[in-house]
């Protein structure tokens, strides 16, 4: 009787410590994961960034990120982003989510990251076999809608200007193949330049191109190079007072952008969905850290922005996001 | 079936020990019942939870209306104050109304946007804050201007929309929601109609809508009439398709709380219907919200539920103990009753009850005692008196013998004889009674076998001769009275009587380690030994004889009967070679047995 009535004891106790270790156990798992993410962008930190930087911050307040956005202090530096790259890792970061400026001078140092810590490729990619989730716009389609827009405005025979830069990294060169492919359907020829990058030497550029090219098109597909030339018509058409008939068209969107397109002086702009591009980049690198099933290749939707239809109620959405 | 349950219930029930039956009874309903109360505190508590967030977020919802409200009112007072006391008291073309907005605008620069007055076409007549108006707006295409021209009588509140009137200098597009309605303008004493427009501030509906805590992962949103997203926490991911929300249906809804399903999840939703604009508020409290302190509850409530049935498990068995054991007690006692274990010790512990059954078994028990040991006593008198009887029995035989010899002497005038036989006859008669006691020393009982053979050698004329030899340590020890006499008795009658030649009958008393023999040996007749095995079992009827083994047999049951089993008489026998009986008995000085036996 004694042992029956020890071991009644012993075995209550015992129950009343289980359930008690269940109990804080509940307590405990209640404690949030915080993640440390590191995004390396591969330009200044400018209006270009600010919205995909916003949709990044909207998915971190969500999914309790701590969100560290690098810039560079050159555009497309690659041996900055190598450089940040390995800062990063560095510093102990839970996912690194890159926007690489160079699509075959990154892939190694890239590719290599990838064993150690999650990567995500945002806006533009490497060249690489190994699997990492890849969060942009198909940029080919990009330049394919830029044409078409183009001819659909009625350039059908004309001599196309395209500004091409010595930049490398992926995006611009899909769009510019997108763009070409599209356009060599039609009857439109193009050539393509090479712009200075300085604003004075750019504008007597523009000006050259439009005082002496009647009826031209001047295509950009890079944000920077389009709001740049913009500016420079604007200019051009305010000092001279000549309405040339200059069309300008372009991939990208900041508020110039938006602003010359109202002024009709960029006759059209692609831009992409850059708030999901930020947020699905978290949203990916967050399920990778936490070894979720993943979407490799998310596609994001892209939208042809005029004057004509730039206040619809659907594009103001995507063109002036709500931003907190 | 549920016979078949009953019926196993009964088996059980006999099988059990009480013990069993009293913890496992009180378990189960001890367990029933705290499941049953313990339930229904969970549910009863659960279904309060539910009631409370229901509440909570009423209340929270009513108080966002209100700062709704009262930000909604403040705007059309704007819109009000501008139109009645500045509009409508002036001429247009005389003066404007610069003043009356520039003091309205100041008064609400955190919430306005701008004001701007068109006429019935479109034109801007005026605005402020003063600013570069964009070419080719054509305001007609609004459909805040259209609202405000198709319906006069109205204040029309637009769903947001970035505004596009101004240029501003550093290019930034505001999301503003309108309130137009048409007003009339008079120029030059005529009036036409045109519309107010007052543009406000989103960030106000958002500043109203944004720091609601409703539940963890709860939430406020605002739609217009339509279902149209005015404000939501998560805007741009749903205008950017990322996410859906039920706005379409949530539109539906009347006012109060509704539980609806989205996405697979359950969400309480609490609407309420802002004044004037027809807009809803949308409180959204995810039911796992409400459920997440459920599952504490749940893990506590088991727990504590366990935690008592583990206590009343342990009372259960402490009691069933102190009520069963007992009875168990009792039980084991009883059943060592059974098994005949004398000295039985019966506790008397437990309850009044059980105690009261221990006295009683116990006294029940002595008192059987008591009855055995009677019966015990009388069965030993029974079989004392039996023996007396037997003893009895020799005396009339032997006499009526000697008597009839005596008889016979004095007949035939043999005085000498019969007076040998006569003081023969006493002494073996003062042995022979030896005051009543049974049991007699062997020098005794030799010498009343003597006394009997000189009456009988008398008697048959010396037709045999005897003699009696016994060792001297034989002497002192205990006999039984009376067994050497009637064995001669025998041999005398059935050796001697018969037999053509002297007879010899000799007496032997002599010790062997711790028993004590005596032989009576005769030269008679004899017989088979088979015969002789059976005389001591079987009475043997040869009708004839006389005697005819009741003697033998008499002297083998009382020395059985007073000594043992093991001991009696041996007879061995062949035929003309003679009888030898010989006696066994154990080896007990006289004085002591006497101090033994009474």
């Amino acid at each position: 009787m004694r042992i029956k009535k020890k071991v009644i004891i012993l075995t209550l106790l015992l129950a009343v410590l289980a359930s008690s270790l269940v109990l804080l156990k509940e307590g405990g798992k209640k404690e949030i994961a915080v993640y440390d993410i590191s995004v390396i962008i591969r330009g200044k930190n400018n209006e270009e960034w600010s919205i995909i930087k916003a949709g990044m911050e909207q998915a971190s307040s969500e999914m309790n990120v701590n969100l560290r956005f690098i810039s560079l202090l050159e555009e497309n530096n690659v041996e900055e982003q190598k450089d940040y790259l390995e800062k990063a890792i560095d510093s102990g970061t839970d996912a690194i989510i890159i926007s690489p400026s160079d699509y075959t001078a990154l892939s190694n140092i890239i590719e290599n990251t990838n064993k150690k810590v999650p990567i995500v490729l945002f806006e533009s990619k490497i060249d690489t076999k190994q699997n990492i989730p890849y969060i942009s716009c198909d940029n080919y389609e990009l330049g394919k809608k830029l044409a078409e827009e183009v001819i659909r405005n009625g350039n059908t025979r004309k001599n196309i200007i395209i500004a091409k830069s010595d930049l490398e990294f992926s995006s611009l060169v899909d769009r510019y193949n997108g763009f070409k492919d599209e356009i060599n359907k039609s009857k439109n020829t193009y050539e393509v330049i090479e712009l200075p990058k300085d604003d004075s030497k750019l504008y007597n550029e523009i000006r050259s191109i439009m005082e002496e090219n009647q009826e031209t098109v001047l295509v950009a597909f890079e944000t920077g190079e389009l709001e740049a030339i913009g500016r420079a018509k604007k200019y051009i058409i305010n000092d001279t007072n000549v309405n040339y008939d200059t069309e300008v068209y372009g991939i990208g969107r900041t508020s110039t952008i938006i602003s010359l397109i109202e002024e009709k002086i960029i006759n059209a702009t692609v831009i992409q969905n850059e708030f999901n591009i930020g947020y699905l980049s978290i949203n990916t690198a967050v399920n990778k850290i936490d070894h979720k099933k993943i979407d490799n290749n998310i596609n994001i939707e892209s939208t042809v922005i005029n004057s004509e239809n730039m206040y619809s109620k659907e594009n103001q959405k995507i063109l002036f996001p709500i931003v907190r | 079936m549920f016979n078949f349950i009953k019926d196993k219930l009964n088996e059980y029930y006999k099988k059990a020990s009480i013990k069993y039956i009293i913890s496992i009874s009180f378990t189960v309903v001890a367990v029933a019942g705290m499941t049953v109360v313990g339930g229904a505190l969970y549910l009863r508590f659960s279904n309060s939870t539910e009631e409370v967030v229901s509440k909570n977020n009423q209340t929270i919802i009513d108080q966002v209306n209100l700062n709704l409200d009262s930000y909604l009112r403040n705007m059309m007072k704007i819109s009000d104050t501008i139109y009645y006391r500045a509009i409508k008291k002036i001429d247009m073309s005389v003066e404007n109304i610069e003043k009356e907005m520039d003091l309205i605008y100041e008064a609400n620069k955190d919430n306005l946007i701008s004001i701007t007055l068109f006429s019935e076409y479109g034109e801007v007549i005026d605005s402020y804050p003063l600013q570069q108006l964009k070419k080719n707006i054509e305001a007609r295409n609004n459909d805040w201007f259209q609202n405000a021209k198709n319906k006069k009588e109205n204040l029309h509140f637009s769903t947001p929309h970035v505004q596009n009137l101004f240029y501003d200098p550093n290019y930034k597009y505001i999301w503003v929601v309108s309130l137009s309605r048409a007003v009339e303008i008079t120029n030059n004493g005529k009036t036409s109609s045109g519309v107010l427009l007052v543009d406000m501030n989103f960030s106000g509906i958002e500043q109203i809508c944004k720091n609601v805590e409703v539940s963890k992962n709860g939430y406020v949103y605002l739609i217009d009439r339509d279902g149209e997203i005015i404000y939501h926490p998560r805007q741009q991911l749903i205008y950017s398709n990322l996410i859906t929300e039920n706005n379409k249906e949530a539109a539906k809804f009347e006012d109060g709380n509704h539980i609806e399903k989205f996405e697979g999840s359950k969400r309480l939703v609490t609407v309420k219907t802002v004044g004037y604009t027809g807009w809803k508020l949308v409180a959204i409290s995810p039911m796992s919200d409400v459920t997440a302190g459920y599952y504490e509850l749940r893990v506590f409530a088991i727990f504590i539920m366990i935690f008592a049935i583990f206590i009343l498990i342990s009372i259960n068995m402490f009691v069933s103990s102190r009520i069963a054991n007992p009875i168990k007690d009792l039980e084991k006692s009883v059943k060592e009753f059974e098994n005949g274990v004398v000295n039985l010790n019966i506790t008397e512990n437990g309850s009044y009850e059980v105690q009261h059954l221990a006295k009683a078994i116990k006294s029940m028990v002595n008192q059987m005692n008591i009855l055995m040991k009677n019966i015990m006593i009388e069965q030993e008198s029974k079989r004392k008196s039996e023996l007396n009887a037997l003893q009895a029995q020799i005396n009339p035989h032997f006499l009526y013998n000697t008597l009839d010899s005596i008889i016979w002497m004095i007949e035939n005038e043999k005085y000498d004889g019969s007076i040998v036989m006569v003081s023969a006859l006493a002494r073996f008669f003062r042995i022979s009674l030896s005051k009543g006691k049974n049991v007699i020393t062997v020098k005794d009982e030799l010498e009343h076998a003597r006394n009997y053979l000189t009456i009988q050698n008398i008697r048959y004329k010396n037709k045999f001769s005897y003699s009696i030899e016994s060792d001297e340590n034989t002497l002192n020890l205990t006999s039984i009275k009376l067994i050497v006499q009637p064995l001669i008795e025998n041999a005398i009658y059935h050796g001697m009587e018969y037999m053509s030649g002297d007879g010899d009958i000799v007496v032997k008393s002599y010790r062997k380690e711790k028993d004590l023999y005596i032989d009576i040996i005769d030269n008679g007749l004899g017989m088979p030994q088979e015969i002789a095995d059976k005389l001591l079992i079987e009475k043997v009827n040869n009708g004839q004889k006389k005697g005819s083994g009741i003697g033998l047999r008499n002297v083998h049951e009382r020395i059985k009967l007073y000594f043992g089993e093991e001991y009696g008489l041996e007879v061995y026998s062949e035929p003309d070679e003679g009888t030898t009986i010989r006696i066994h008995m154990p080896a007990i000085e006289f004085n002591s047995a006497k101090g033994e036996k009474k």
